[in-house]
């Protein structure tokens, strides 16, 4: 056989073999989707004989998230107050307390992230001076939602409260500091992670006969040294919104009743 | 060949190329490679490195408890996960209560007991513990006088947004500090303590004689038997000598009584007969210094760790006491396992002796503890307390475990402690 007809007779060979593989991965994939499919109607079904309803398109999928911890800068903070209040004499009231005050008004800013600021400017210019200092947020209403990675850190909302003759008081807890990524945690299978939760949550003896949303998104867990960013999943039922670690779906300390 | 059917040849070569690639590409993707490679040999994992003594840990109590709603408490012992979790949750806030204390203000122990059956979190440390070296541990700088020492502190919330604390001290005075400390910050971590049915020995009516502030638990955790040896001791004999300049096969040594002593120029390290490694510095030498007492307890605690971490095992050393005499002052340490203290016959784990503020002697005693699987049943609190008919002033049930030394299998077992504040 000549090489040409050789080389003819390999592709035609390859060719088979690759359409096998095709096929095959395509049956798997097929199969796996029918599978996941099968589960998330199943585990609708196991939940909702535990009386608890839910909607099979809430179950997410699974994901990896970034585990973060963050540290706090003082060149932030000062920035931050300057952008409010312009220069301000700090103070160290102990316990990392810091406090600044001047003419315009008056901040505070604590190690778990909490902070206040009281100051007279615009309230339609609090938005861009809490932005352009790094924060990343959304704005839910009179609050900010802060992110991290476009995903709501759960615990850390920004406040605004009008006072007198255009006086606000900014509060909440904010994500000023440094950033590090840590390691990657992948989620725990969603059917998984949502037994384990009503198994849990059931023990707590906390009652709930739906499950609304599930959706990803970080707590912080304020340190020393850093505070730690932990990837969990928001459960919002009918009885309150609970927290679960990403990877092992164990419920946190961080229970919002109705 | 022509022209023509070369470039033919080329094309074909190429197309076996790319086809053979995208085979091998869908054959991963199928997971045929997996299925066709060797069998992974199992790698156990490495020994754990020992232990790295932090001094987060140090600033853990024997037990805590956590009070939501008024009467209803979550209080755990004898447990340092639970501890941990505790400690984990409020650390930062607790910084902040430290740290921003105002002046202690005595007061009355009806004000402490309404406190104390108040929402709030309350640590006790089972010995008094100077405050500012407790706000070292927890992570920020406090400034209380060096004899404002607490066997017990409660961080109350009076009000919604206010944290005061409050601490008992050896001698059972009350005292309180208004501070800066965010009440909601604290109130929020108080919400994932679920009441466990714990009760402090004053809200319970059979047990009126017993230390009122003592946390009685309704069960208790799972205990296991532990094992200590002296496995480790080699080990810690050369850490001591590397961290002391002494050169053990010298033939600088001689022995003296039971014990063996190495001389050096800086100092003399003796190996005792119960298996105390004990340095003391020649005259005019020293190990260093330290001006405040927080710094002076915290460099024979950094000191004494790389004594205990070289021992590896689940055994954490703690700060136990400190003795004042003329012109020095001796901190002693003693081991916790699984948050339970150990009492050595022998004396203390380690300690340190400062002279005029430098650190003159060091002392340790080396033990390996590991946990085993075997299954410990001892009565729970409320019924050892119940039980003892001996209760009297103020003493209160307390699980330790005692260690003769040696190679040994131990078990935590219910004492009777005296009276504390």
């Amino acid at each position: 056989m000549d090489g040409g007809k050789l080389k003819s007779a390999v592709i035609l060979i390859l060719l088979l073999v690759n359409a096998a593989f095709g096929w095959i991965l395509m049956t798997q994939r097929k199969n796996e989707a029918d599978l996941q499919a099968q589960t998330r109607s199943e585990l609708v079904m196991v939940m909702a004989n535990m009386g608890v309803t839910m909607d099979e398109s809430i179950i997410p999928r699974e994901l990896t998230m970034l585990q973060y911890t963050l540290t706090r800068d003082m060149s932030l903070e000062t920035a931050l107050v300057r952008a409010f209040l312009g220069d301000a004499a700090g103070r160290d009231m102990g316990g990392s307390i810091h406090y600044y005050e001047n003419e315009n008004g008056r901040a505070s800013f604590r190690n778990s992230g909490d902070f206040e600021i009281q100051v007279s400017l615009p309230g339609s210019s609090i938005e861009n001076r809490l932005t352009e200092n790094g924060l990343s947020l959304a704005r839910d209403g009179d609050e900010f939602i802060c992110l991290l990675d476009e995903r709501e850190v759960y615990n850390c909302r920004i406040r605004l409260s009008a006072r007198e003759e255009g006086s606000y008081r900014i509060y909440g807890r904010c994500l000023l500091g440094t950033l590090q990524p840590g390691k990657t945690i992948a989620s725990l299978s969603s059917p998984t992670m949502i037994l384990r939760f009503r198994d849990q949550a059931e023990e707590t003896g906390k009652v709930f006969t739906e499950i609304r949303s599930i959706r990803s998104g970080y707590l912080l867990r304020p340190a020393v040294p850093a505070a730690e960013l932990v990837p969990v999943w928001c459960i919002e039922t009918d009885g309150g919104i609970w927290y679960a670690d990403l990877e092992k779906g164990e419920l946190l300390n961080e229970y919002i009743p109705n | 060949m022509s022209r023509e059917k070369r470039w033919i040849e080329r094309i074909k070569s190429l197309l076996i190329l790319l086809l053979t690639v995208s085979a091998a590409f869908l054959a991963w993707k199928t997971g045929l490679f997996q299925r066709l490679m060797p069998e992974h040999e199992y790698e156990a994992p490495a020994e754990p490195t020992p232990g790295v003594s932090s001094y987060q840990v140090a600033a853990e109590p024997i037990c805590a408890a956590v009070t939501g709603v008024p009467g209803l408490v979550y209080g755990v012992c004898y447990d340092d996960k639970a501890i941990r979790e505790v400690m984990q949750e409020f650390r930062a806030v607790l910084g902040e209560t430290l740290g921003s204390a105002s002046l202690p203000v005595p007061v009355e122990e009806s004000a402490w007991r309404d406190a104390l059956l108040g929402p709030g979190v309350f640590l006790d440390y089972g010995m008094p513990v100077p405050l500012n070296v407790l706000a070292c541990w927890i992570g920020t700088t406090a400034d209380f006088s060096p004899d404002q020492q607490a066997c017990r502190l409660l961080f109350a919330l009076p009000e919604e947004d206010k944290v005061d604390l409050y601490y008992l001290d050896e001698q059972g005075r009350a005292f309180c500090c208004e501070t800066l400390a965010l009440g909601s910050t604290l109130y929020a971590g108080m919400n994932g303590f679920l009441p466990n049915g714990a009760d402090f020995a004053m809200q319970i009516d059979t047990l009126q004689d017993c230390d009122p502030y003592a946390l009685i638990l309704r069960d208790l955790p799972r205990l296991y038997a532990v094992t200590a040896s002296d496995e480790y001791s080699g080990t810690a004999v050369q850490t001591a000598a590397d961290l002391f300049g002494i050169r053990l096969n010298a033939g600088s040594s001689f022995q003296e009584q039971e014990d063996t002593v190495y001389l050096a120029e800086e100092g003399r390290l003796r190996l005792e007969a119960d298996g105390a490694i004990r340095y003391l510095s020649a005259e005019g030498n020293d190990l260093g210094g330290a001006e405040s007492e927080e710094d002076r307890v915290e460099l024979s605690r950094s000191l004494l760790a790389r004594f205990s971490d070289v021992c590896g095992g689940i055994g954490d050393l703690q700060y136990a006491a400190s003795q004042t005499e003329e012109n020095s002052v001796t901190y002693r340490f003693d081991y916790r396992v699984s948050g339970i203290q150990v009492k050595l016959t022998s004396g203390s784990a380690g300690w340190a002796v400062f002279r005029d503020g430098r650190l003159v002697e060091l002392g340790f005693r080396p033990r390996t503890y590991q946990i085993t699987e075997e299954r410990v049943h001892r009565i729970p609190p409320l019924q050892a307390a119940a039980a003892s008919a001996s209760i009297r002033n103020g003493s209160a049930p307390e699980l330790i475990i005692s260690d003769p030394g040696g190679d040994v299998l131990l078990e935590p077992v219910w004492i009777l402690r005296e009276g504390r504040g």
